[in-house]
């Protein structure tokens, strides 16, 4: 193998192991967040309480080789996020990235060099 | 992030992929310049002549024969050294090199001060007038030591002139007299002499190393270790004092309301 085909196959095994990690970091992170929005009356109210379920069933999440998103098409989402003049903040999209969000680059990373040093 | 009203986004930044795109290029140019180079290779090794295998053919009994007769007439080994004796090792040489034409033993004697006095009126190689000027710093030391001064040609007759005796360095005369002035005196009344009857006193040619300094280099085992030279010393020794007789009292700090300058 010359190192141009070399070149080629860390590339190709770098972009996979990426994609894999993202994948499984936004499968954590949307499990995450609907254990939040699933939080029943009388618990915790610093989350809101599922009441129907839509909030709860509207999580989804769109997953590319470098990128993912995860989020609601609720508008109770927006609501429950930032609060209304007549409703207090009950913020969870927030607070989750915050706390996950180091965790999530650590795991890629370790994933990525796994990958470059041959270990995947 | 657009398909949602909120969320969260992961973006990451890819940088070693697009390195590796980048220098990949690069990397199919080495291969092919590797790759000739391998043909290079090859094709010289195709060039070159089989290298001789290690494994040597058993000898013949005529190379068996060849072999001892080469090993009982060469030695085996080279010579060593007994273990009783100790190993030699070159002494140091030390190395003096005096110059070609002036006598070592210059330095050993000691120059004679200007101000010494004579040490007797018995020295047949007093110096005459011809030979008392003074010889210059630069003169070699041994026609400033009387002892190693070269024998000079002086006539009887001019060493028992008055004259001579007046202008000259040597001493007066005294009660031992030498042989060599029983020659005939010269003549008296205050008349001075022809001088083609007038014996002559001349001073002894320079020698050949008048202009060379007394003294050389010191060698040991070829290094130059120092250089000495005797007329420095003579000369120094030679000069006249510089420093004072007595002692100055402006010399040193006075004490106060010390007189000083004899005021």
């Amino acid at each position: 193998m010359n190192l141009a085909s070399l070149a080629n196959s860390l590339g190709t095994r770098l972009d996979e192991a990426i994609s894999i990690a993202l994948a499984a970091e936004a499968g954590a992170l949307t499990d995450a967040l609907r254990d939040i929005l699933g939080t029943a009356p009388g618990g915790p109210h610093s989350h809101p309480w599922q009441q129907t379920g839509t909030l709860h069933d509207s999580i989804a999440a769109d997953i590319s080789n470098t990128e993912a998103v995860i989020g609601s098409n609720d508008p109770v989402a927006v609501l429950q996020e930032h609060g209304t003049p007549k409703l207090s903040p009950r913020p969870s999209f927030g607070p989750l990235a915050a706390v996950a969000g180091p965790g999530i680059a650590h795991r890629i990373g370790e994933a990525a060099m796994a990958a470059l040093r041959g270990e995947h | 992030m657009d398909d949602y009203l909120i969320g969260i986004r992961i973006a990451l930044d890819n940088g070693v992929s697009a390195g590796l795109a980048a220098i990949r290029a690069d990397l199919a140019v080495l291969d092919r310049a590797v790759s000739q180079s391998a043909e290079g290779l090859r094709a010289l090794g195709t060039l070159a002549p089989p290298a001789p295998s290690p494994s040597k053919p058993p000898p013949t009994a005529a190379a068996a024969g060849a072999t001892s007769d080469a090993a009982s007439t060469a030695p085996a080994k080279l010579p060593s050294p007994s273990p009783s004796e100790p190993p030699r090792r070159a002494a140091p040489i030390i190395r003096i090199d005096p110059p070609s034409s002036s006598p070592p033993q210059a330095i050993i004697a000691p120059p004679a001060l200007p101000s010494a006095p004579p040490q007797t009126s018995a020295v047949p190689d007093a110096p005459t007038v011809a030979a008392a000027a003074a010889p210059s710093a630069d003169a070699p030391v041994a026609a400033r030591i009387p002892s190693l001064a070269p024998p000079r040609a002086v006539s009887p007759a001019s060493a028992s002139r008055p004259g001579a005796a007046a202008t000259s360095n040597a001493p007066p005369s005294s009660s031992v007299t030498p042989s060599w002035l029983d020659a005939p005196a010269a003549p008296s009344g205050g008349a001075m002499p022809s001088p083609a009857s007038q014996p002559t006193a001349h001073a002894p040619p320079p020698s050949s190393h008048a202009a060379q300094p007394v003294g050389g280099d010191v060698y040991l085992d070829g290094e130059r270790l120092g250089h000495w030279l005797a007329n420095h010393l003579a000369r120094e020794a030679n000069r006249p004092s510089a420093g004072g007789t007595s002692f100055d009292p402006n010399l040193g700090i006075s004490w106060p309301g010390a007189a000083q300058g004899g005021q």
